[in-house]
């Protein structure tokens, strides 16, 4: 059973071969790729539910050599999001690229990243990690820059060196833990490692590699012009996805493996990026002249709050409460990838019938995709934390949290991004209003604006009405009350 | 059996569900605009083609919205609870005591309201988003009055609030559109705040369906937040901005239940949220009380002077929650009245929930029902007059009803002054309803078809509104403020009487605050101030002036960046990567010097640093016995 | 032992320079090398990790991994060259402030026929190296 493990990261990467040898019938063979991949992936998370942690190694050769593949809760969660966000993202992406020559690049990069993106959740030590993690960011970036646009591969390059630098450093904090340690595997080392300084400063660079990965306030420049320059399935991968597994990368360390030695201070300090991102974030995004952008710097804001449970998690001790705060730091980062991710669909396709995406000309467009229209106001209202979305049930045990560890400053952080939030979101809505007709039917075309709708409509119904489920995959007990 | 509880899950669900085929509905009443949207989109925006006899028959399904509300406010016994514990963090729904009145009062006024909607705007355009969002705002309200969890009462405010939105800037006239910005603006920091003060009622009473008993461990931050966010949408003045602008601006049937139930919902928050009946809160009640005093006599100037019907009726609303407000604040005071100030207010919430949305409505049909036969706006007039009447509580109405149920709160009240601040009050809103009628008796009628069952609708809410008192108020309420109206009323008739002698004797009057008074007034205010400061203070001013612009200018020099492109800088390499390295060092530091919060015991000391080289070999010799050579 | 630290410590100042170099250098090329003198400083300490003494045979772990890390080194080095390609190729030298600017459209919805762009002459390049 446990040997199903590799799937998830076997079958898209055969399935990227497959389309690279038939260029011709590459979008057949993406979207055949990409159904099986969603279920490989969703039938590791059923399994995990119903039977615990599962784990491999591949090949027969033991633990330190051998490949190392295991799932536990917190990879199941996020296994889960990614799978259905892809497989949304695939069908939407055979519809957008139909008749045009980007198809046969887009897919098998695509199925490379998605292969990529599966391994990080699923890898079980450090080293895999960083070859997952520097494939992930060589196919993003080469799917960024897929328009040939000056400015997309300006920006993918940007994105590209800095996904560099930020693995190395990675890779130099996993050097110093072998030193130290000598073992690579996760399990191993979290019964080995001690509060030393030698792993300290390991930990400090992991976290602060994956922190340029992952966009995190005041390093998240690279990330505006690179996700709001790709093509609109690709912006809604890099930003729903590509991003997290990284910050899933972190929460793991921090939390998990580097548990011993993280401290109040240094969790504070990654509090406090964290709500710049979401002040800055939230503010640009207001300010943004282009949907996309402003959906971009709205990922730069939801990475902050993400960040904001960490000082949190710090000071409680393990408990019932502590686990209420972890799984809802893991809920509001499943919501964003699926409401972002119906966020970059529809705004992609508002863009292709205006032919731009500035903001104060949208109206006409807006009201004539009805169903678009209303995948963005209700992504929209997953991104604001609007009742009854999953960001909704997360800010909640977030300000709860806060209140009962008093660290009280949290709280108008959370409050004045809410507010903002829901200013940059209105202010697309209020587009949405005026005398222009609307067509016959609700929706125009099914095949792209179906998958953008349910994508939203999961980060807004699914997530919240059913939080429970979430709990029960990390393993804890019920929703808090 | 066991399925008739489920009618308060079906109250909001309902509606909800029903709002999808309604959205679908679009523009499909236009003949021609079957095939192409670009092309019909350029001839039906020039040639609006009114067809009743093509209303989509989706549009009526707005009508069928609120029943199962009804049916559960007529069927269901008080103290009906059903728990979901699997739905969205655990949600109690139940029907309580004053519940039970808000579902009632609220799902008719919806029904009638819907009715009008259904008939009145199938041939608008965006009829489908119109009546989308209409059973949205009413799926909240109904959820927030059944559900008794933090949660339920939170989400249905926001749904309602913000699909409310929606429906103030329906018709995308600059001036809904302003009213809209002001009302979304005021509706989200209610709703933050809101929001803020029950995660911290769940945190201090431990509980996400606090009992009044609970709540007497509340801290000041919460009641504060409380009625601040509340206040909002009760058009507590300062916070009431919105409220004369929005109200006119939406669409009749949307003005009905704004007017009518939603700003209603205020007063339910707070009585489940604050410490009713169970401790006394002196300071608040009393700063509660003072503010709808001031709410209360501080619209009907304002609204005296409006020329726009729906705008004086806004201002009425407002002038009634402040009434209502006291009400509830001489009961936080002296949690001796609550059992009778509680059941006061619900009664009164009702009665005036049907008068106002009925008057609303009666706003609409003056404007556009026909005018044949003759018969029919006469009786319009008549029918306003008679809810203009049991607004203001003359006696043997609904309102009169309503009154004396709130009676002994004000007459028990520690300020003696207070009743007679009320009577005049009653002559003040009679005299506000004269220029209601006044105004209305004006109105130009511009008929449009279509209004026969609107206006059945509407008389069947008249005629509740009639039967009111004499279903569920004593024989002795009936003469309630027999003094104050007549006084009023003749008051009305004289200046009436006087304007009509003299048509020029009140004009410059009218229009002199206009709605959302604060707003505008503040600012030639604000400019007079500005102008003053600015003679007092120029030296200062220039020397700011002088060092702001030397500060901007050593900042644009430093930055060197194009206006809306600020993270310019920030994209620079050495930039980026001094942060990056500072981050990495604070990390390090951080990381060093910190106590760890779970200190590992032996296990780490054992193996930490300088033993670590024979875990490796240990681990080496385990690699060198597992692997298959 | 000390070997061991030579290595290692050379391996981190090898990191140090290079990232220092990519920070501060513009051009695009000199910041791929600087990337790859990081990268070849981390690889450094792989194989100063390695020793285990005079006596016993090294720890064939590092090793592998940085055969693998050599491969992902190479295959990121390709995939920089060949975009830096395609930046050059692209139609519309502008210069690096309107990648972002809020104006400017970008359209990337409707993908347009690539256009075979040739090079203006004489126009610098923002990222191409000079010197």
């Amino acid at each position: 059973m446990a040997d199903l493990l590799i799937l998830p990261v076997l079958v898209p990467l055969l399935g990227g071969l497959l389309a690279t040898a038939l260029p011709v019938r590459s979008a057949l063979v993406g979207t055949l790729a990409a159904l099986a991949t969603s279920l490989s992936g969703l039938s590791i998370t059923l399994l995990v539910w119903l039977h615990g942690d599962l784990g491999t190694v591949l090949g027969g050769w033991g633990v330190p050599l051998g490949i190392g593949l295991s799932a536990d809760g917190l990879s199941a969660a996020l296994l889960a999001m990614a799978s259905l966000v892809a497989l949304a993202i695939s069908i939407y992406a055979g519809s957008y690229f139909a008749g045009s020559a980007q198809a046969r690049h887009f897919w098998p990069l695509w199925l490379l990243l998605w292969s990529a993106l599966n391994g990080v959740f699923l890898a079980a030590d450090l080293f895999n990690l960083y070859v997952m993690l520097e494939l992930l960011g060589l196919s993003a970036a080469a799917l960024g820059a897929l328009t040939g646009k000056r400015e997309a591969i300006a920006a993918n390059l940007r994105y590209l060196l800095v996904g560099l630098l930020g693995s190395l450093t990675y890779l130099l904090g996993v050097a110093l833990l072998y030193t130290a340690y000598g073992t690579l595997d996760i399990g191993l080392l979290g019964e080995r490692l001690g509060p030393t300084p030698i792993a300290a400063t390991a930990l400090a660079l992991m976290v602060s590699g994956l922190a340029l990965k992952t966009a995190l306030f005041p390093l998240h420049f690279w990330l505006p012009p690179a996700h709001a320059n790709a093509p609109a399935p690709v912006s809604a991968a890099l930003s729903a996805l590509v991003v997290k597994a990284s910050f899933y990368l972190i929460l793991r360390l921090w939390t998990e493996l580097f548990a011993p030695i993280t401290d109040i201070g240094a969790a504070t300090l990654l509090g406090l990026l964290g709500a710049g991102a979401v002040l800055w974030g939230s503010w640009r995004a207001l300010r943004a002249q282009r949907l996309k952008l402003l959906a971009a710097y709205s990922t730069v804001a939801q990475i902050g709050y993400l960040f904001l449970f960490f000082p949190l998690l710090a000071s409680l001790p393990p408990g019932t409460a502590r686990d209420d705060l972890f799984a809802a730091c893991v809920l509001m980062a499943l919501t964003h990838g699926f409401a972002k991710a119906g966020f970059f669909l529809a705004a992609g396709l508002v863009q292709q019938k205006a032919g731009h995406d500035r903001i104060s000309e949208l109206g006409g467009v807006a009201q004539r995709m009805p169903a678009t229209t209303f995948s963005i106001a209700l992504a929209g209202s997953a991104l604001v934390g609007l009742p009854p979305s999953g960001s909704f049930i997360g800010k909640w045990v977030l300000m709860r949290g806060a209140f009962e560890t008093g660290q009280w400053w949290w709280l108008p952080v959370t409050v004045l991004g809410t507010l903002l939030a829901a200013a940059y979101v209105f202010r697309v809505l209020s587009r949405a209003f005026g005398l222009e007709p609307t067509p016959l039917q609700f929706v125009t075309n099914a095949r792209t604006e179906i998958p953008a709708l349910l994508l939203a409509f999961a980060s807004v119904a699914l997530l919240g009405l059913a939080a429970g489920p979430v709990w029960a995959v990390l393993g804890f007990g019920a929703a808090p009350a | 059996m066991t399925l008739i509880p489920w009618l308060l899950v079906a109250a909001w669900v309902w509606p909800l569900l029903l709002a999808w085929p309604v959205a679908g509905q679009g523009g499909s009443w236009r003949a021609s605009s079957a095939t192409d949207g670009s092309v019909t989109a350029a001839v039906s925006s020039t040639v609006p083609i009114t067809v009743p006899s093509k209303a989509h028959w989706r549009g009526f399904l707005t009508i069928l919205g609120p029943l199962p509300a009804l049916l559960a406010a007529l069927l269901l016994p008080v103290g009906t609870r059903l728990e979901l514990p699997w739905l969205f963090l655990g949600t109690a729904l139940e029907l309580d005591p004053v519940g039970q009145v808000y579902l009632l009062f609220t799902a008719l006024l919806w029904l009638i309201a819907s009715v009008y909607s259904a008939f009145s705007l199938r041939t608008a355009e965006h009829a489908g988003r119109f009546g989308a969002l209409f059973l949205l705002a009413m799926a909240g309200n109904l959820w927030l009055i059944v559900g008794q969890d933090l949660f339920s009462f939170y989400a249905g405010f926001a749904m309602m609030g913000l699909a409310s939105y929606g429906l103030v800037i329906h018709d995308a006239t600059p001036s809904a559109l302003r009213a809209g910005k002001v009302y979304l603006v005021m509706a989200l920091l209610g709703e933050v705040s809101l929001f803020a003060a029950l995660v911290i009622i769940a945190q201090q009473t431990g509980s996400t369906e606090p009992s009044p008993d609970d709540l007497t461990q509340l801290t000041a931050l919460p009641i504060a937040l409380v009625l601040f966010g509340l206040g909002v949408k009760a058009g507590l003045v300062p916070l009431h901005l919105w409220l004369p602008l929005a109200h006119p601006a939406a669409p009749v049937p949307a003005s009905a239940v704004l007017s009518g139930t939603m700003i209603k919902v205020a007063l339910l928050g707070w009585l489940r949220f604050l410490p009713v009946g169970t401790q006394a809160l002196p300071e608040w009640g009393g700063l509660l009380a003072a503010g709808g005093l001031l709410t209360l006599f501080y619209a009907l100037p304002v609204g005296l002077v409006q020329a726009d019907p729906k705008a004086i009726l806004a201002y009425s609303s407002v002038s009634k929650m402040g009434l209502l407000m006291l009400v509830l604040g001489l009961v936080l005071m002296e949690p001796a009245l609550a059992p009778v100030g509680v059941a006061g207010i619900a009664l009164y919430a009702a009665s005036h929930a049907l008068a106002k949305g009925g008057l609303f409505l009666g706003v609409g049909l003056r404007k556009q029902a026909a005018l044949q036969p003759a018969l029919v706006q006469p009786l319009v007039l008549g029918g306003l007059l008679f809810l203009a009447l049991a607004l203001v509580g003359a006696p043997f109405t609904s309102g009169a009803v309503a009154k004396y149920a709130v009676k002994p709160v004000i007459e028990a009240a520690d300020w003696p002054w207070v009743a007679a601040a009320v009577a005049v009050s009653t002559v003040g809103t009679t005299l506000l309803m004269g220029r209601f009628l006044w105004v209305s008796a004006g109105t130009r009628t511009h008929s449009a078809p279509g209004y026969l069952w609107p206006g059945i609708a509407w008389a069947l809410l008249i005629a509740l509104v009639a039967l009111f008192p004499f279903v569920l108020g004593k024989a002795t309420s009936w003469a309630t403020n027999s003094v104050a109206v007549p006084l009023g009323v003749v008051l009305a008739t004289l200046v009436a009487l006087a304007a009509w002698r003299n048509p020029d004797w009140l004009k410059p009057l009218i229009g002199l605050i206009p709605p959302g008074d604060l707003i505008v007034l503040s600012r030639p205010v604000g400019a007079l101030v500005k102008a003053f400061g600015g003679w007092l203070w120029r030296p200062i001013g220039q020397l700011a002036a002088r060092i702001a612009g030397f500060a901007i200018d050593r900042y644009e020099r430093v930055c060197n960046e194009p206006p809306g492109d600020v993270e310019r800088g920030l994209r620079a390499w050495s930039v980026a990567g001094a942060l990056w390295i500072g981050i990495l060092a604070l990390l390090v530091v951080a990381l060093l010097s910190g106590e760890p919060l779970l200190d590992n015991g032996e296990a780490s000391s054992d193996q930490g640093g300088i033993q670590a080289d024979s875990g490796r070999q240990a681990e080496a010799i385990a690699n060198e016995e597992s692997s298959p050579d | 032992m000390s070997a061991q630290f030579l290595y290692g410590g050379a391996g981190i100042l090898l990191f140090a320079l290079g990232l220092w170099s990519l920070l501060v250098h513009e051009a695009l090329l000199r910041k791929l090398i600087a990337i790859n003198i990081a990268g070849g400083g981390v690889f450094h300490v792989f194989i100063a990790i390695a020793y285990r003494g005079d006596t016993a045979p090294p720890d064939p772990v590092p090793h592998a991994l940085v055969l693998t890390g050599i491969v992902v080194a190479v295959s990121a080095t390709a995939l920089v060259l060949a975009l830096h390609r395609r930046l050059e190729q692209a139609e519309e030298p502008a210069a690096d402030a309107e990648v972002l600017s809020e104006s400017a459209s970008a359209s990337s919805a409707a993908p347009p026929p690539r256009t075979p762009a040739e090079r203006t002459p004489g126009t610098p390049h923002p990222e191409t190296p000079h010197g």
